[in-house]
């Protein structure tokens, strides 16, 4: 038998054990903190920059704005956050806008049937019922899915247009009232320390699915499933379970932005919530997050999600009319990928290696 | 190949979801009473195609056009899509018209696109009621529609006396391209402009229906103009948005809200004062009236033959609500319902 | 956060541990094996013995059988005739987890490798080790006990990586196969099943994955091999059988045959001729 050292250096790295190696990025740190992500970061911060040099006074860039910017991101990054729990396990989740829209509404409801035995009873108990909507929203998803083997696509697809219309006859088609205006000030506009609050848990939640995803089995087990499906299996990974499990923290993330919607506005919004789905989406894959699994980037949603927010409001902080504003967000977005895409394959991953 | 695959399945699906959609909902309602006035052996089918369902306006039209069709013993099937969207109720439109009815009404979503449907069902016999929104070219039996030109006058006045003919005032509208919803602001802005030449009026920023996003765009006009003293939003959503928005930046002193419509969200925020003043259209009044003109024409051209288009148009009257006169009964009167049933009823008159 | 829970093992058996004893002492052996697709006879009567140290070189053509033996033999497929046995008695294989609990591993056609996952990660998945403190209970993996025993493992097999963090999609094709040979060695304290591990593979790689299979049977494991490139794995075999329509046609030490024997059985040749040249 020949030895080891028969084989070529090309197909051997020359380095004499692993222990030695140069260090590499760590490829959990490279998966969650992409060279895309900080690409999309970079263009967030040039964006608030610009706008802060174009608006009257440099109003873009007051403290103020900030919290504007914190308190509009809450939602969508929630959602974005959701979706790439899903994504990273190669599925896709149509239904959150649909999610949250009827999480909001029975959670709209159960606060307006307790509003009598206290507000802050009836905050809690409508918070639990918007979770567990957007839980039982991803129960089907996922039964669906794993169960009835229909692909995520079209299965959440069809939840959506479910759970769209199970709201719209439990409203008869008119967006509730009578939602506490108490709770607006207490919860939904409230700031801590100067913070939106729903910004503050939007934040954590990112957090927690971070370090879900760095460091947990579960994370990585998602990764597993997403990235090769038949080997996940075969290493005896219980692909039903884990799958059904993430669609329903996904449907409960929709949950919590329905409940952070119907504290903000004190109603539900109906006809409002069709592109949330596609928008978190779009940020968890603008971030460098795979549509097709395996592959998710936590950096890049937050930087995707506040690209979106950035645009959004800066440009009406700038005075831009609103025709101009959809031309400007299509140039910003090709002109901020195309960055990623351009920049010298390897280059800045090898600087950050060192 | 497999991620092609994937893709394309996507653009299947999506196409496959949005014709779905397109009919949203429909429901219907018929009398049991055989007091149809014209003695005819079968009762009337009247089809009545809303922009979006799922809003009080139009819930409240369908109060009105069924509490009508029920006077009039006629049999009423309400449809429309859950979505603003012209396509989507171009097809609601196509599909309602093929279930032959003996006479439609609807309520366009925009003024334009439905001609190529509508002209060939008024050439078989069939007339077509408007309501809200006349169409370009004119055409249809009759249109009725809310007198913007006396509702514009009051709230150039109101404006006026909210921001003292100075400072900057805001628009935040619904969607582009939308007529109904342009209506409410189009008209506006020289009559300002005109009146009051020291008041700044900005270009309408665009919120799609979206509370959120009209929040957004409204704490981002309080951000850009320090001197913003007044924000017009153009319906519901909105309203709900720009009230969050303001009480947000803690600004409710100093920068007024009015908007368009009242429906029981823009009622609450008014009692609040989140709302300075809102503009009330009646549209269970059109969709009785309107109703009532189909099943009138049919009724009295028992022998068919083309309806001849008409760009003959009535006008609504409209209300300024106010804290101040909100809770008075013939406020009302211009509240929109959230389910029929309610207290409107009869307060029609031709 | 709730977290499906999964009854797999935490730690892989210590493979410090690991029977070197008593070479040639059998692993699991298949008895008058039989399976039918509809009306496809894929195996029938096949009967064939695995032992520490050895390495059996399985040949046939396309659509012999092999795969369909490798699969009854690690719980995949159930077959329907004949019975497989271990050194404790006759044993029924249900699913792949009941080969694992064997000791016994498979290296599947595909490698069955996430790619985007690091190496040490997909030698570790389905029995990720957990933090020994508190972080346990969330289900925190310990990525760095995880690598010091990933790199042992890979380093006993003699294969070098730039690193165990680096996911697998940045490998070679060499260095993929090397990986997912070395996560079934790792795994296993008994036998290696693996179908066509050098299917695909230039020269210098095939080498190197001749190399693993003669290290990981000279560690004490036994090791059957599925190949197509006869020449080569002869080299390393110590027992030769060959399938033809789904029976054994030979069944050899390969010190006894040369690689025309062998090509020879698969066709069927010296049954129509008659003895070997
Ligand atoms: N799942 C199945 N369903 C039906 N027939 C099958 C199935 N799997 C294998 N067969 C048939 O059983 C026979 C043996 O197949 P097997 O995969 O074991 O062959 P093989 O020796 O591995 O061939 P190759 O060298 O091409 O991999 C073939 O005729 C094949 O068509
Ligand atoms: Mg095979």
């Amino acid at each position: 038998m020949s030895s080891a050292d028969s084989t070529t250096a090309a197909e051997q790295p020359t380095t004499s054990s692993s222990g030695s190696a140069p260090p590499a990025l760590p490829a959990r740190l490279r998966a969650l903190g992409s060279t895309t992500a900080l690409w999309i970061f970079v263009v967030d911060i040039l964006l608030v920059l610009l706008f802060g040099a174009l608006s009257e006074n440099g109003s873009f860039l007051t403290a103020s704005s900030f919290r504007v910017l914190g308190l509009d991101a809450a939602e969508a990054l929630i959602l974005a956050v959701g979706i790439s729990l899903l994504l990273g396990a190669g599925e896709i989740d149509l239904s959150l806008g649909a999610g949250l829209l009827l999480s909001s509404v029975f959670g709209g409801k159960v606060i307006i049937a307790l509003a009598g035995s206290g507000t802050a009873v009836a905050a809690i108990i409508g918070l639990f019922a918007c979770l567990g909507t957007g839980a039982a929203i991803g129960l089907v998803n996922g039964l669906v899915v794993t169960k009835l083997r229909v692909t995520s696509l079209i299965a959440t697809l069809a939840t959506m247009g479910i759970a769209t219309g199970i709201a719209n006859i439990a409203t008869s088609g008119t967006d509730l009232s009578d939602i506490p205006a108490s709770l607006q000030d207490d919860f939904g506009i409230r700031n801590l320390i100067g913070i939106p609050l729903p910004a503050f848990i939007a934040l954590a939640l990112w957090l927690v699915t971070w370090i879900l995803f760095r460091s947990t089995r579960f994370g990585l087990r998602l990764l597993a499933l997403g990235s090769n499906r038949g080997a996940a299996e075969r290493s005896g990974l219980k692909v039903d379970a884990h799958l059904i499990a993430a669609f329903m923290l996904v449907g409960a993330m929709a949950g919590l932005a329905g409940f952070i919607d119907l504290t903000r506005f004190a109603t539900t919004n109906l006809a409002g919530h069709q592109n949330d789905g596609l928008a978190a989406i779009t940020a968890a894959v603008i971030g460098g997050t795979s549509l097709y699994g395996g592959r998710v980037s936590l950096g890049g949603v937050l930087a995707g999600t506040l690209l979106a927010v950035i645009l959004q409001d800066g440009l009406v902080v700038i005075g831009l009319s609103a025709f101009y504003q959809l031309i400007a967000v299509g140039v910003v977005l090709i002109a901020a990928v195309n960055l990623d895409q351009r920049r010298t394959p390897g280059g800045l991953r090898l600087r950050l290696r060192r | 190949m497999l991620k092609k695959a994937h893709v394309g399945a996507a653009l299947a699906a999506l196409a496959l979801a949005s014709t779905m959609a397109a009919c949203g909902s429909s429901s219907s309602s018929s009398s049991d009473s055989s007091s149809s006035s014209s003695g005819g052996s079968k009762k009337l089918n009247v089809a009545f195609v809303a922009a979006l369902v799922n809003d009080s306006y139009f819930v409240t039209i369908k109060c009105g056009a069924q509490d009508e069709a029920k006077t009039l013993g006629v049999n009423l099937k309400w449809t429309g899509p859950t979505q603003n969207d012209v396509a989507k109720e171009i097809s609601a439109f196509s599909a309602a018209s093929i279930t032959n009815p003996d006479a439609m009404v609807l309520a366009p979503f925009s003024n334009t696109g439905f001609g190529g449907a509508v002209r060939p069902l008024m050439k078989k016999g069939i007339p077509v009621a408007l309501s809200g929104e006349t169409l370009d070219p004119p055409d249809g039996l009759i249109t009725y529609i809310t007198d913007f030109l006396s509702g514009g006058n009051s709230l150039v006045d109101e404006i006026g006396r909210l921001t003292g003919g100075t400072g900057t005032m805001a628009i935040v509208a619904d969607t582009t391209g939308n007529k109904t919803d342009s209506d409410r602001y189009t008209g506006l802005v020289p009559l300002l402009k005109q009146r009051y030449p020291n008041l700044k009026v900005l270009s309408p920023q665009y919120s799609q229906n979206s509370s959120a996003r009209a929040a957004s765009v409204t704490a981002s006009l309080i951000q850009a103009n320090p001197d913003l003293k007044l924000v017009y939003t153009t319906s519901g959503p909105e309203a709900v948005g720009g009230a969050s928005a303001i009480a947000a930046a803690k600004a409710g002193d100093r920068i007024k809200q009015i908007s368009f419509d009242s429906s029981p969200q823009q009622i609450t925020l008014l009692k609040e004062g989140k709302l300075a003043a809102t503009m009330a259209q009646s549209p269970y009044l059109s969709g009785q009236l309107s109703v009532r003109a189909a099943v009138d024409y049919v009724r009295a051209h028992p022998k068919g033959g083309p309806v001849p288009s008409s760009a003959r148009i009535a006008n609504t009257p409209t209300m300024l609500l106010t804290p101040a006169n909100v809770n008075t009964t013939e406020a009302k009167r211009y509240q929109y319902l959230t389910q029929c049933g309610g207290t409107q009823g009869g307060s029609a008159t031709s | 956060m709730s977290q499906p829970s999964d009854d797999t093992p935490d730690g892989p058996p210590d493979e410090h541990v690991l029977v070197r004893s008593a070479p040639g002492e059998p692993v699991i052996s298949a008895h008058g094996i039989g399976k039918s697709y509809g009306h496809v006879r894929a195996l029938h009567d096949v009967s064939l013995e695995l032992r520490r140290g050895e390495v059996v070189a399985l040949f046939g053509d396309n659509g012999a059988g092999k795969s369909t033996l490798t699969k009854c033999m690690c719980g995949v497929v159930t077959p329907d005739e004949g019975h497989l046995e271990t050194p404790a008695g006759p044993i029924e294989l249900h699913s792949i987890r009941d080969a694992e609990a064997l000791g016994i591993t498979t290296v599947h056609q595909d490698l069955a490798l996430a790619p985007d996952l690091s190496v040490l990660e997909n030698m570790f998945l389905g029995r990720e080790v957990l933090a020994t403190d508190w972080r346990r209970l969330l289900g925190v993996v310990s990525r760095r006990e995880m690598a010091d025993r990933a790199d042992a493992a890979l380093s006993e097999l003699r294969i070098n990586l730039p690193s165990v963090r680096i996911p697998v999609s940045d490998l070679s094709g060499g260095q993929k196969q090397a990986v997912a040979v070395a996560r079934a060695a790792m795994w296993s304290n008994a036998g290696i099943l693996m179908d066509e591990p050098t299917a695909a593979l230039g020269t210098t790689q095939s080498d190197i994955v001749c190399e693993l299979i003669r290290s990981t049977a000279d560690r004490g494991l036994a090791v059957m091999v599925i190949s197509h490139d006869i020449p080569r794995i002869l080299d390393v075999a110590d027992q030769v059988v060959v399938l033809r329509h789904g029976t054994v046609a030979m069944a050899r030490p390969s010190s006894e045959i040369s690689r025309r024997d062998v090509v020879d059985a698969m066709v069927g040749y010296h049954e129509h001729v008659g003895g070997h040249r």
